[in-house]
């Protein structure tokens, strides 16, 4: 499952649908689900997936975007209205003894105000995003596969340099 | 020293708020200010655009409650394409009002099991790192259970008549663009336990239950938690039933006389003011009739079961009857009762749900009507929050040039202020300490009103919740995380 987290009438806080809308443009053979947030009833849709990749709007960060695998978290700082992934896992685990992988895809955004439009730049690592993941989609087998790689690259020290970022496929987007 | 108390960001409550409780020199709180980081400009963003998007814009107002603003914006646009509320079609309406009881149920469901209930079964000294819904799921993992699928049963009801989770098209002005099919009709009435209409119905009732079991056990703190007078306003049904989605705007004071007696909302500008106050962004309405100083007024499900006259469902009337008879048929202003008002609420939902369910016009086909194009639309609806106000006017191209809201949250801006001011005053002003269960009480009264600030901006990296303490010079002295 993809699942594209935040309010696309924020800008770029709509970065996580807006690559879901792709998605479903690209009749995708995914799970697709997009919301404002993350929330209490979304452990029972983890519980049924094997695998769940978040994809969410960062507000920090040198890097375009991110992928990191998440653990299950006793994270008790969330609001009601934006539970962790971490904390949405650990729910999943408690409430429905499944513990699938989860992954967050952040992709960086830089404007947060009332407004529908994505900012330039936003778009820009968007497109990234996008490409990455569609790369992890197309090897072959089992998406699973693909992400364990990735995991492993990801763990790499992170290279930077937007201006080969995106020519090199098999650079890291970092963690 | 005089010393102010920051609270940012209130936990557990929809969005982003501050406290400020500032003590004088004798460490008395000399004031004490619930401080709204407001959404604004969402009536200038709507200007210029076609009023036929407005349902669909709106919704991106409030992640937690779109389907309340999809519905006002939906009712205001009736007006304008000169459908007024008693010439909708059946199925347009009754396809209305069962996504907005699906909508109630789902947050009355968030807000009891995943909110309040941390604090009710805990206690406000527990283990902070035990006081939430992770804490609940460990302990009573029933109980967490029971809350997320009541909570997905409302989403699900939402999906299938606004087609979407989120940003649904369903209801248009002059109606809606879909009803149900007989198999979403089904999926909802026959599937097997427990994702039926049966199966909440009845553990909404045992959320009552429980919810009554724990105000035996803690009648004093219940009872007294912030607890002062204010006088109440809702929407009623024209013969006084409990309504969330039409009918007359009805205000009480806090011994019951009524203030708004059943008038026209479409004419609220007549009845309803909004102060400005310069340390908050967020306007404080009132009661024109009393003026600013005295004519403040709560709104939400306490505010609904002191305003209603009954309820019409069988078994949450029967719970309401027990309701009003706890303080004598008196309006009851004691702000943790909130919790005992929504949870009859949300077995009413759940009730009004399964009975629109077996209604042959959801399946209907008649589903939109057209009129005489009209220039201005006022629409009203009950939100979970309380009373939501949506005003436009467009121009002969059927552009917006006006739009004015008043959110539930903005209804209850002064309820919050009393709140934080009645707890600052009997707990935090005589302790030497700023502790956990202190500040977690200044939140507990205003999760109490369960406000939605507006605020659906979430992205990764948000600050956790931050206390700051200041000497009188304005030099800060503490900082606390959590």
């Amino acid at each position: 499952m993809v699942y594209g987290v935040g309010n696309p009438g924020r800008q770029d806080d709509g970065l996580g649908p807006a690559l879901i809308a792709i998605l479903e443009k690209k009749k995708a053979n995914l799970t697709l689900e997009a919301a404002y947030q993350l929330q209490v009833e979304d452990s029972l849709l983890f519980s049924e997936q094997d695998m769940v990749i978040i994809v969410d709007a960062l507000k920090t960060g040198n890097k375009p975007f991110i992928f990191k695998k998440i653990k299950p978290k006793r994270d008790f700082t969330f609001t009601s209205h934006s539970l962790s992934a971490e904390a949405v896992a650990f729910l999943c685990q408690k409430l429905y003894e499944r513990t699938p992988e989860v992954y967050i895809l952040g992709i960086r955004g830089y404007e947060f105000n009332p407004g529908e439009k994505l900012s330039q730049k936003a778009r820009s690592n968007l497109r990234e995003a996008l490409a990455y993941l569609m790369e992890l989609l197309r090897k072959p087998g089992l998406p699973k596969n693909s992400f364990d790689i990735i995991e492993r690259a990801s763990g790499r020290k992170a290279q930077t340099g937007r201006k080969n970022h995106g020519k090199d496929k098999k650079r890291s987007p970092g963690a | 020293m005089a010393r102010k108390i920051t609270i940012e960001p209130v936990t557990r409550v929809e969005g982003h708020g501050k406290v400020t409780i500032h003590l004088d020199d004798q460490g008395k709180v000399s004031q004490a200010r619930f401080h709204v980081v407001e959404f604004r400009g969402f009536e200038r963003f709507v200007q210029g655009r076609p009023y036929w998007e407005i349902p669909v814009l709106v919704q991106r107002l409030c992640g937690i409650c779109p389907v309340s603003h999809h519905l006002a914006g939906a009712k205001a646009m009736d007006i304008i394409a000169g459908v007024p509320p008693k010439s909708l079609p059946p199925t347009a309406e009754k396809i209305r009002r069962l996504m907005h009881y699906g909508q109630i149920l789902q947050s009355h469901a968030l807000h009891f099991f995943h909110l309040a209930s941390p604090d009710l079964l805990f206690g406000f000294d527990a283990d902070p790192a035990i006081r939430n819904i992770i804490g609940v799921a460990e302990t009573h993992r029933d109980l967490a259970v029971k809350g997320v699928l009541l909570r997905k049963f409302g989403q699900e009801i939402i999906k299938a008549t606004a087609g979407k989770k989120i940003h649904g098209t369903g209801a248009i002005p002059g109606g809606v663009n879909k009803s149900l099919t007989p198999e979403e009709r089904d999926y909802f009435l026959k599937s097997p336990a427990p994702f039926n209409i049966d199966t909440m119905l009845d553990w909404a009732q045992e959320a009552l239950e429980l919810f009554k079991k724990i105000h035996r056990e803690k009648k004093e703190i219940l009872d007294n938690f912030a607890h002062f007078p204010s006088n109440h306003l809702s929407l009623v049904r024209k013969d006084g039933a409990l309504d969330f989605y039409h009918g007359v705007l009805r205000a009480v004071d806090a011994e019951g006389r009524k203030i708004l007696n059943d008038v026209d909302y479409h004419e609220y500008l007549e009845y309803i003011g909004e102060e400005v106050r310069p340390w908050s962004y967020m306007k404080f309405p009132y009661l024109k009739k009393l003026g600013k100083e005295k004519g403040w007024y709560r709104v939400g499900p306490i505010a609904r079961l002191n305003t209603c006259d009954f309820i019409p469902s069988p078994r949450a009337q029967k719970e309401f009857e027990e309701y009003k008879a706890y303080t004598n048929g008196l309006p009851n202003n004691m702000t943790l009762h909130s919790h005992w008002a929504r949870l009859i609420e949300l077995l009413h939902a759940a009730e009004v749900i399964k009975e629109l369910l077996h209604d042959k016009d959801i399946t209907g086909e008649k589903l939109v009507k057209k009129g005489k194009k009209k220039h201005e639309g006022v629409a009203l609806i009950e939100a979970p929050r309380g009373t939501l106000f949506h005003h436009y006017r467009i121009n002969d191209d059927d552009q917006v040039t006006m739009a004015n809201l008043i959110v539930s949250t903005t209804n209850n801006n002064e309820a919050y202020n009393r709140a934080v001011a009645w707890v600052a005053d009997k707990f935090i002003s005589e302790k030497p300490e700023i502790t956990e269960g202190l500040l977690n009480r200044v939140e507990v009264a205003i999760r109490a009103y369960d406000p939605c600030l507006s605020c659906a901006t979430h992205a990764l990296g948000q600050m956790p919740l931050e206390v700051d303490l200041y000497d009188s010079k304005g030099n800060l002295i503490d900082r606390k995380r959590k």
